[in-house]
């Protein structure tokens, strides 16, 4: 009972901290790329991005008042917003409950480390109401159905709505249920890992179609529907100002790459300091995937923790091709720490002790402190420019060397 | 031991990197370059003290000092300097104190780090004169906790007072605190230097704050222009704080329309306590504690260290920087109880160690108690923190002032 009550009073102080944490970021305003993505819908036909502009013109049509206007969108943003933060408690208390008393404490650390990121990446400017958020969404409703091994199959669901919500969900979330069903397939259960292997060909197999589709096919009726909703995203744009290039992108399926020359400028620069300074968590986590190989009882285990290793790879086209490194760094942090979580729930006891061992040496030496106060000096993670940090770091050196002029 | 040592101010120290890049803003406001015109050179007048030494600089060294950028890299010089002291001070508790409290000391060192460390940086407090108040500060805890020429206080708190008159409502209170607790535990010969001690500082205080405040605006319309002009010169736009010219110059209270930034003050503050009474709710049981713990003369030590920040409470009534009336506070209670854990006071000691038993039982409440600062940073000076002042915005407050 005590220590069921120290999990509700922990739970409680996660809930409030994040409340704070969004007042501190929250910044009241969508941007416009975020805003002219709710302008696609599957009025014009199954285009890219289309899901969530169609749920909104849906609900547009249900609801008593008109909110296809920027004033609608942004409250539509914040429930959107507070039903993620709401998800991630979820998943968080969910594997909270489930682990045992010893892994308690890490699970509530790591809860910690991914609300300081979470909370503040969905409430500040840059990604306030992007499509990120939904993908996320989908993403744990995905993860805590494979850790409850309920209603499994709805990981196929939500794994074609993440596509259909952002055909980029392949690189940046899918990664995170795939990882999972694989590991269970991999499991010692006969019966799960046949499900679970059907569930992640199924759901591998879905969005990987519907990528192809809206990468390749979505286009073709571009130039007929380009006026219709460049007028929608200008009714529901902050002073009508929509972001003409994702309009062009995935409308017209016109490549931006030479529009993005001066973005890659700025992930150049920030990345290798974006690195630097996040050293000490690599380090951790190298120490903490290789404690899993190495002390692997068979070759099927050991290959199972290297998948969950490296399953974050899946964001490496999206760094060589697009310039948002500040999304793609959350995408990293959200899978480990989710992954971990899951893995801790399902009550892998590799993990539990590994983590363990990890958090027990951070704490006798008091680092752990600094590892939870050191990453609130990073927040929010933005979009095109990694942190503010290393935003200044990298205008202080083209300041100097004038390597790019932005636009 | 040593490498422990070690390990624990290189930690923080990187820590104290990383956070001056993120709240290093690189302007210093208008009010702060006033300051710096301001110099003995026109008679002994409030607040000269520190652009007398900026024209000090300017003569000794080959850099244009007189300048903006000269002021930005004054301040920063400032700033370095205050960080080096703050941790030659760390670094003495550390060695003054026992090894069993170094966790307990460690916790409150990077929890006053959090509001130290940006408290210098930004566009509000950049080349404050404050920072020389908290260096000279600092320098005098240092020498007290070494026991050694105590009566270099006199002299320092007369600085103190020549940089900023508000110092002796601000941050004076730690020194007369700490003599006054000497004067109560001491005896014989010791008992009276530091009575001696304690009486000249605030005597000399005392008389230079009522001289700086009110008899030191003789010949103001005399020297007002010049000072204006040079003013100007160091203004990142050519902007002068006119009113605070009038204030130190002239003599005069110009600033008659602050009540309205007052009456955000109030709300502003009510809220800051809103959430920050988790920390005064441990701050009050530690000194109820303390109180308790001691009998006779030896609860008035206790009742002076509890309420010494009481000092504040003008400034809180008649002036609208309630930011660095905070910060103030929140130095004295952390340097003072640092100075007593490494004094080994045992009444401290017993009841740090109660509080930290009471912490150590939640340890994700206690991660995230020293967290939660951060959210509210950097404090700013008449708006306390983006976190309340955001809150006030969103409810409509303060439209005036907003």
């Amino acid at each position: 009972m005590k220590t069921k009550n120290k999990d509700i009073l922990n739970f409680v102080i996660l809930v409030l901290f994040a409340g704070v944490l969004f007042i501190r970021y929250f910044e009241h305003r969508i941007i416009k790329i975020n805003s002219t993505e709710l302008a696609f819908s599957y009025k014009y036909g199954f285009i890219s991005r289309g899901l969530v502009g169609t749920v909104y013109r849906g609900l547009d049509k249900i609801l008593p008042f008109n909110i296809m206007t920027y004033d609608g969108l942004y409250y539509f943003f914040i429930i959107s917003t507070f039903c993620l933060y709401a998800l991630i408690f979820l998943f968080a208390f969910l594997c909270l409950k489930r682990s045992g008393n010893e892994s308690k404490k890490g699970i509530i650390i790591i809860s910690l480390i991914y609300i300081i990121y979470a909370i503040p990446m969905f409430a500040a400017n840059y990604n306030f109401g992007r499509l990120d958020l939904y993908c996320l969404m989908v993403t744990i409703i995905a993860v805590i159905s494979i850790i409850t091994g309920r209603l499994e199959w709805i990981a196929i669901i939500m794994s074609a709505l993440g596509v259909m919500i952002h055909q980029g969900y392949v690189f940046m979330y899918f990664s995170i249920v795939l990882v999972l069903l694989l590991y269970k397939a991999m499991s010692d259960d006969k019966r799960d890992r046949k499900k679970s292997l059907i569930i992640l060909i199924i759901s591998f197999t879905i969005g990987s179609a519907l990528f192809l589709y809206f990468e390749l096919f979505s286009h073709l009726n571009g130039e007929g529907i380009y006026e219709e909703i460049v007028g929608i995203a200008s009714k529901i744009c902050a002073n009508g100002d929509y972001h003409a290039d994702v309009i062009d992108h995935e409308v017209l399926g016109i490549d931006l790459s030479d529009r993005e020359i001066v973005w890659r400028w700025h992930n150049g620069l920030q990345l290798p300091f974006y690195i630097l300074f996040m050293l000490p968590y690599i380090v951790i986590g190298v120490r903490f995937f290789k404690g899993l190989i190495t002390k692997s009882v068979n070759k099927v285990e050991k290959y199972k923790y290297i998948f969950v290793a490296i399953g974050s790879l899946t964001i490496l086209p999206d760094m060589i091709f697009k310039c948002d490194y500040g999304r793609w760094m959350f995408c990293i942090t959200s899978y480990y720490c989710i992954v971990i979580m899951a893995l801790v729930a399902m009550g892998d006891k590799l993990v539990i002790e590994e983590m363990n061992i990890i958090i027990e040496e951070l704490w006798g030496n008091k680092i752990i402190l600094f590892l939870i106060l050191y990453l609130l000096l990073f927040q929010p993670l933005a979009d095109v420019n990694i942190c503010p940090i290393t935003t200044k770091i990298g205008d202080t050196i083209n300041g100097v060397f004038h390597f790019y002029v932005d636009p | 031991m040593k490498n422990d040592l070690r390990k624990k101010i290189i930690i923080l120290l990187g820590f104290c990197v990383i956070s001056s890049i993120v709240f290093y803003e690189g302007i210093v406001n208008s009010m702060n370059t006033t300051t710096y015109a301001f110099s003995y050179q026109y008679g002994f007048k409030a607040r000269a003290f520190m652009g007398t030494i900026l024209r000090i600089f300017n003569k000794i060294f080959p850099y244009d000092f007189m300048s903006y950028r000269g002021v930005v890299v004054f301040s920063i010089m400032l700033d370095i300097l205050f960080i080096a002291i703050l941790f030659v001070f760390y670094i003495i508790i550390f060695k003054n104190a026992e090894k069993k409290q170094w966790n307990k000391l460690y916790y409150l060192m990077i929890m006053f780090s959090i509001f130290a460390f940006p408290e210098f940086l930004t566009e509000e407090n950049l080349g404050r004169t404050d920072v020389c108040l908290v260096i000279i500060s600092i320098l005098g805890l240092i020498l007290l906790l070494k026991d050694k020429w105590e009566f270099l206080i006199i002299p320092l708190s007369a600085i103190a007072v020549c940089i900023h008159q508000g110092y002796v409502l601000m941050y004076f209170n730690v020194f007369l605190v700490i003599l006054f607790s000497r004067i109560i535990e001491r005896q014989g010969k010791e008992k009276t230097k530091s009575i001696m001690v304690f009486a000249l500082s605030v005597i000399v205080a005392a008389i230079l704050f009522i001289f700086l405040n009110f008899y030191s605006h003789d010949n103001g319309h005399e020297i007002f222009d010049e000072i204006f002009s040079t003013a100007s010169g160091l203004a990142h736009d050519g902007a002068v704080h006119r009113e605070l010219m009038m204030h130190e110059v002239l003599g005069e209270n110009p600033f008659t329309d602050e009540w309205k930034y007052h009456v955000f003050n109030f709300k502003e503050m009510a809220l800051f306590i809103v959430f920050f009474i988790p920390y005064i709710i441990i701050a009050f049981s530690f000194f109820k504690g303390c109180i308790k713990d001691v009998k006779g003369i030896d609860k008035l030590k206790y009742f002076a260290i509890a309420l010494g920040s009481a000092t504040l409470l003008p400034d809180f009534i008649v002036k609208i920087d309630y930011a660095r009336w905070i910060f103030a506070g929140l130095f004295y209670y952390f340097m003072i109880i640092m100075y007593f854990v490494a004094l080994k006071d045992e009444v401290i000691i017993k009841n740090i160690n109660v509080s930290w038993e009471k912490l150590k039982r939640n340890k994700v409440l206690a991660i995230v108690l020293l967290a939660y600062p951060m959210l509210f940073m950097p404090l700013g000076d008449w708006k306390i923190s983006p976190v309340t002042t955001e809150i006030l915005r969103l409810l409509g407050q303060g439209k005036e002032v907003l």
